[in-house]
């Protein structure tokens, strides 16, 4: 697991006192796009994810998941009603590297991409629930190989997407 | 001596897709004005031969993400329309409704992130998340709900899986009904909030006498699907006979094709609509109206954003009307249809041609189709309301650059933006592929 992931994601994916809030995001019909939404999956298994949204079920470290899908500006009033000190947010992105390699994301290289009716900027959504909580933001990137039509992931980016699982797993049982 | 300027906007920002804005003006003389779309075309037309009609609505859907219902519904008519199939006034009516939200959805969208910031005196939609972060996160509250209404009336908030040829395979229950209505009534608060702001925000003043097509009718109902092709200069023209009012033709300097009727060029969209068929509004739109000085015949394409508004309150309100009826009378389920290519023969098949049409949130669009006995597609034309749009701001841009050669050049080249922008063109569903015939081959 940990060879996957650097030291700086492993601090962020250990979490801050306080309540975290983690939002996944991506097309589950564009290939390696959906990993935000297989860790959405991986993580609820068994669960309603609802009701672990209303309780503190985890213990020390309330922690909350939303998938946003392909439409992250949809789910910004009810991150903001979570009122989460601190919000990472997964997702698919290309930042050159190796498939399934994972990055922290600086802020400022976080898309502002062109908006249009078709498309709200992922900034706009981060902004915003900064804005209205003063929530930090993390945005983690694990870079596809793939993400043209089609459904599953390549082995590299499963691979990725399970250590994250299985860190926020660890973080989340009851110390 | 006259001034010079020149304009090079290239990848003009808060549109759909990529388009140039080039402006040329020597010594006070416009030598040169083009809007150039320089997306590349997409095949959907060849996409579609060969496949069934069964599932056109599927792959035409993809045209477009923010119009896929309309589409959809275009691809569908186009194909009932071919076999000869006549859905009952239950589905019209459903269908009638799915447009609605969309063209709420799109609306919405492009008042407050594309054409506020304008007008607002900010470069996007980002800085209004500080100056007004209320205005930002309505827009976003309201845009939700129109992708959860169209959720739960045709099983996703883009590309509608539900709505087939001969009608829907899942029909909405009284809970639906109740759902949808619900976020409908959360909306119109949010409604008269939007109403209030746009009623402060100033447009451009220009003025450009063009010809305005959408589609009219003779039953007193505003309309969305349905009815002959209209125009202000008096075309009452039957749908099949569609290419009488485009008249497509191509440019070197757009992959989209341009269009033109009765003059050099029309309008569609919006204010095309609300020119069209003002006393057909809803009381409420029409206040509206009223409330922003909007009546017909305006020609002002800036106002096209205001037309917008007044749209949004009647789809808004007729939505309500819509499912209130569902409500009381009842919706008849046993009307569902199975999913598939239509196996088992449910729906009648034979050879024709079929042209469906429906106003979508940009404009008239147009599906044309002909069918095999198989029901496969033989060949498809689709002409896309920015299509028809694209000549039309090119003549707008050419009578607003001498009005504006007192501003400085960052003033023209934003005002040839915004214009661009009133138009809310989608550019990329736009550019289309051009006919060629091989000789001897």
């Amino acid at each position: 697991m940990s060879n996957l992931l650097t030291a700086d994601i492993l601090k962020v994916l250990t979490f801050s006192k306080g309540t975290n809030l983690i939002i996944t995001v991506g097309n589950s019909f564009r290939s390696d796009d959906g990993v935000g939404s297989y860790i959405f999956s991986c993580l609820c298994r068994g669960r309603s994810p609802n009701s672990d949204n209303k309780e503190d079920e985890l213990g020390l470290r309330p922690l909350f998941f939303l998938d946003a899908g392909y439409t992250p500006e949809n789910i910004v009033d009810e991150a903001i009603s979570l009122n989460p000190d601190t919000v990472v947010i997964l997702d698919a992105a290309d930042f050159g590297g190796e498939p399934g390699e994972v990055r922290l994301i600086p802020e400022e290289a976080i898309p502002e991409t062109t908006l249009s009716t078709h498309m709200v900027p992922m900034s706009v959504v981060t902004c915003l629930i900064a804005d209205a909580t003063g929530a930090a933001i993390h945005f983690i990137g694990i870079q596809p190989k793939n993400v043209a039509m089609g459904e599953g992931l390549c082995e590299e980016v499963r691979a990725a997407a399970d250590a994250i699982v299985e860190k926020i797993k660890v973080c989340a049982k009851p110390h | 001596m006259g001034r010079n300027v020149k304009v090079n906007v290239e990848y003009l920002t808060r549109v759909e897709g990529h388009g140039n804005i080039v402006v040329d003006v020597q010594d006070g003389s416009l030598k040169e004005c083009r809007l150039e779309i320089v997306e590349a075309p997409r095949f959907f037309e060849g996409m579609l031969r060969g496949r069934s009609i069964f599932e056109a609505q599927h792959i035409t859907s993809r045209i477009c993400g923010i119009c896929s219902c309309g589409h959809t519904l275009a691809s569908i008519q186009a194909a009932e329309n071919a076999i000869g199939f006549t859905p009952s006034a239950q589905t019209i009516e459903l269908r009638k409704l799915l447009l609605h939200f969309e063209t709420l959805d799109s609306h919405l969208l492009h008042i407050y992130l594309l054409v506020a910031p304008d007008l607002l005196g900010v470069k996007s939609f980002v800085p209004l998340i500080k100056t007004h972060n209320e205005v930002v996160r309505r827009a976003l509250r309201m845009k939700k709900i129109c992708n959860d209404v169209c959720d739960v009336l045709v099983g996703r908030h883009v590309h509608p899986i539900s709505a087939i040829v001969g009608g829907f395979t899942k029909l909405p229950r009284e809970k639906d009904l109740d759902t949808m209505l619900d976020y409908l009534k959360q909306l119109q608060a949010d409604m008269d909030e939007t109403v209030s702001l746009a009623a402060t925000l100033k447009f451009p003043v220009f003025e450009r006498e063009t010809e305005y097509v959408g589609l009219v009718n003779d039953n007193g109902e505003y309309p969305f699907l349905g009815g002959k092709i209209g125009s202000t200069d008096g075309l009452k023209v039957e749908c099949a006979d569609y290419k009488t009012v485009t008249n497509e033709f191509v440019v070197p300097h757009s992959s989209a094709k341009h269009c033109k009727a009765s003059r050099d060029s029309y309008m569609v969209g919006a204010l095309a609509r609300v020119n069209l068929n003002y006393d057909k509004l809803h009381p409420k739109a029409k206040a509206v109206a009223e409330a922003v000085g909007l009546k017909p015949i305006t020609i002002n394409p800036f106002l096209n954003t205001a037309a917008q508004l007044i749209e949004c309150v009647h789809c808004l309100e007729d939505s309500i009307r819509i499912l209130e009826e569902f409500k009381t009378k009842g919706v008849n389920c046993d009307e569902e249809l199975v999913v598939g290519l239509n196996e088992k023969g449910t729906i009648p098949v034979k050879a024709g041609r079929g042209v469906g049409v429906t106003e979508v949130p940009r404009g008239i669009l147009f599906h044309d189709y002909e069918v095999d006995d198989d029901g496969k597609i033989v060949d498809a034309n689709c002409i896309i309301p920015t299509n028809q749009n694209v000549n039309s701001i090119e003549h707008d841009m050419r009578k607003l650059v001498p009005e504006i050669l007192d501003k400085t050049d960052e003033e023209i080249t934003l005002l040839l933006e915004m214009l661009v922008r009133a138009y809310d063109p989608c550019i990329s569903c736009s550019a289309h592929f051009l006919n060629v015939k091989f000789i001897n081959r």
